[in-house]
């Protein structure tokens, strides 16, 4: 469940790097050292989810585990991308 | 570089439609699979409750329990094999093989209600249904059915080596592989379809490439035997040499009885170590001076699909040898098909590993309906087009709603066949091919829109009863949780929510009307994604 959060904060943060999703979010186009920060930050995320990970089911399955977790991570910001607009008054 | 991807791209749709069909079902299978066990049990409703069957005890009184059935019931056989259940599963399985007689050859068959009996949880035999369970779709997704187990793997080697094809031209071809990782863009057509695609394809494609890369390998030795055949001197001697089985004793005619099991299993669980469970037991020979006890490991420790297998004199007990160490081939082998077929993963990755397989199972559906959506707006006369364009679409309508409704009727017949018919698991596979025949037909007589309408809302509409029916029987959901069977609850939960989305599924095709549009070409694109099910 950690894994997963960290995993979903991990893929914002990449998402948000774009600037397709971040003006989607905040109407503003992100700068260059933003989107820097915001890339680092989400691959850290995913590195933390991926660490997590072990800590449950051990480094071999845990890593299998991560992958199909990140499945789940992504597919629900692929489907709140495209059904919610946040900035709807 | 733009040919190259161009070539990549033609390679990637006619790989992907060729065996496109073919691999709808191994996906689908495969990812059912996952649930073997689970689908053993709903079908097996006989069963005592898994919870109340754990521990180490537990397993010794049942196995204690089949090979005390088993002496009553073939006391002549050849050989026996006990399968106790994994923490997942219901029920000890015990099957035997009758000696032949001199000249006659004994055909290979499945555990039915002649050559197999179920001992419960008490360790008493208990009857239940003759069904194949969860292993129908097992073999299925690598057997196929009524053919050679042989040509089948052959068939479904050459569709998984075209997926592999299919994945890589995917990559390739699929130039905004990040900038569109987010990005679905529904009501849009054709582009629509191909966001489905790649969002399904991308976002589980490590499972995709692990699934059809490792399930290559699970047999490797079929496809590429010449790795062996450089060391060895055929591929029986190759295997007797890295997984040896039991070694042909001859039977000696001497009546001798089997030493107790209890023992064997003692000394088992003491070699492999701390909380090892038993798998598989086999006895070859058993009443006779040449018996032999075979044993393998549970599978749900380690990633590793090894048996790690110990072989006893049956009549004394004593350990004749263990497998050895097939060394770093042997185990990276076991390892890709550990991970393959997900045996040691606990119910959380398990979950992963089905709805990745359901991703997967997704990905290649899109990808069907994707060849016709794009080539739809291209027809001279969207109206009438020619054979090819419609043999493609009706094929997807059999098979992407056909399959899993024939599935689904399986499971109606597993509830409806009488208990004592004979050769009653033939009945419920031939069920699932009748009705999966009859929706083709259906596919081909029927608009494709309505098509897809009516065998959705079918096959919707038979899972929701399922659960439904169980209840009105007497053994439902309600049943479930007051035993505190939480497989089973499981399994109605999973079944009324799979039913339900092919419902809605329905209803939003039912429900899409093409926008009318201002020119032609655009009407007919708009025609194209209703009648292909947007």
């Amino acid at each position: 469940m950690i894994a997963w959060l960290l995993a979903l904060a991990g893929f914002a943060c990449l998402a948000l790097a774009m600037e397709e999703h971040h003006h989607w979010l905040t109407g503003r186009d992100p700068s260059v050292r933003t989107r820097r920060r915001l890339r680092l930050a989400g691959a850290l995320l995913l590195a933390a989810s991926w660490l997590s990970t072990w800590a449950t089911w051990g480094p071999a399955m845990g890593s299998v585990a991560w992958c199909g977790l990140l499945t789940l991570a992504a597919a629900p910001l692929v489907l709140a991308r495209t059904y919610v607009n946040p900035r709807r008054r | 570089m733009k040919g190259f991807r161009q070539s990549q791209s033609a390679l990637h749709t006619w790989t992907g439609l060729v065996v496109g069909w073919v691999l709808f079902l191994i996906f689908l299978a495969g990812t059912l699979s996952f649930w073997r066990e689970e689908i053993s049990r709903w079908m097996r409703p006989e069963l005592s409750v898994t919870s109340e069957i754990g521990d180490v005890a537990d397993q010794d009184r049942m196995i204690e329990g089949a090979m005390a059935a088993l002496a009553r019931q073939a006391p002549d056989a050849t050989s026996w094999a006990i399968t106790p259940p994994g923490p997942r599963g219901a029920g000890t399985q015990a099957v035997w093989t009758e000696r032949a007689r001199p000249g006659e050859r004994i055909p290979f068959r499945w555990p039915d209600a002649t050559n197999s009996l179920w001992v419960d949880g008490d360790g008493k035999v208990v009857a239940v249904r003759e069904t194949r369970g969860g292993d129908f779709f097992y073999r299925l997704h690598f057997d196929l059915h009524y053919m050679p187990a042989l040509w089948a793997r052959w068939l479904v080697g050459f569709c998984s080596m075209f997926m592999l094809v299919a994945i890589v031209t995917g990559i390739i071809t699929h130039k905004k592989i990040f900038r569109d990782f987010f990005t679905f863009r529904p009501g849009k057509g054709q582009r629509s379809w191909l966001d489905g695609h790649n969002a399904t394809a991308v976002l589980a494609l490590p499972f995709h490439l692990m699934i059809t890369y490792t399930g290559l390998v699970t047999l490797m030795t079929l496809y590429m035997p010449w790795g062996f055949l450089a060391n060895f001197e055929n591929t029986a001697a190759a295997f007797a040499a890295t997984q040896p089985n039991v070694p042909a004793v001859k039977y000696a005619a001497i009546p001798t009885p089997l030493a107790p099991i209890g023992p064997m299993l003692e000394e088992a669980r003491r070699q492999w170590g701390e909380d090892s469970m038993v798998g598989s037991i086999r006895i070859s020979n058993p009443g006779d001076a040449s018996a032999r006890v075979q044993m393998g490991r549970a599978l749900h420790h380690h990633i590793r699909d090894d048996g790690n297998q110990l072989l006893f004199d049956g009549t004394t007990g004593a350990l004749l040898g263990r497998a050895p160490d097939g060394g770093a081939g042997v185990a990276t082998r076991d390892a890709m098909v550990g991970i393959h077929a997900g045996r040691f993963a606990p119910v959380t990755i398990r979950w992963l590993y089905f709805l990745s397989g359901l991703a997967g199972t997704v990905m290649v559906a899109t990808g069907l309906v994707m060849w016709t959506a794009k080539r739809r707006e291209k027809l001279p006369d969207p109206a009438r087009p020619h054979f090819g364009f419609r043999l493609v679409e009706r094929l997807n309508v059999g098979t992407v709603a056909g399959l899993p409704l024939g599935m689904i009727a399986l499971l109606w017949a597993n509830r409806l066949l009488p208990v004592g018919m004979e050769g009653r698991w033939h009945g419920e596979v031939n069920m699932m091919f009748i009705v999966w025949g009859l929706a083709l037909v259906h596919a081909f007589l029927r608009p494709p829109k309505r098509g897809w309408v009516e065998q959705f809302t079918l096959a919707g509409a038979l899972l929701v009863l399922l659960p439904l029916f169980d209840q009105a029987t007497g053994n439902g959901i309600v049943q479930h949780i007051a035993r505190g069977d939480g497989t089973r609850i499981w399994t109605d939960v999973t079944l009324l929510a799979l039913g339900l989305s092919l419902l809605a599924t329905a209803i939003k095709i039912h429900r899409h009307k093409p926008r009318v549009a201002a020119n032609k070409r655009r009407s007919s694109r708009e025609a194209a994604m209703a009648a292909t099910g947007r």
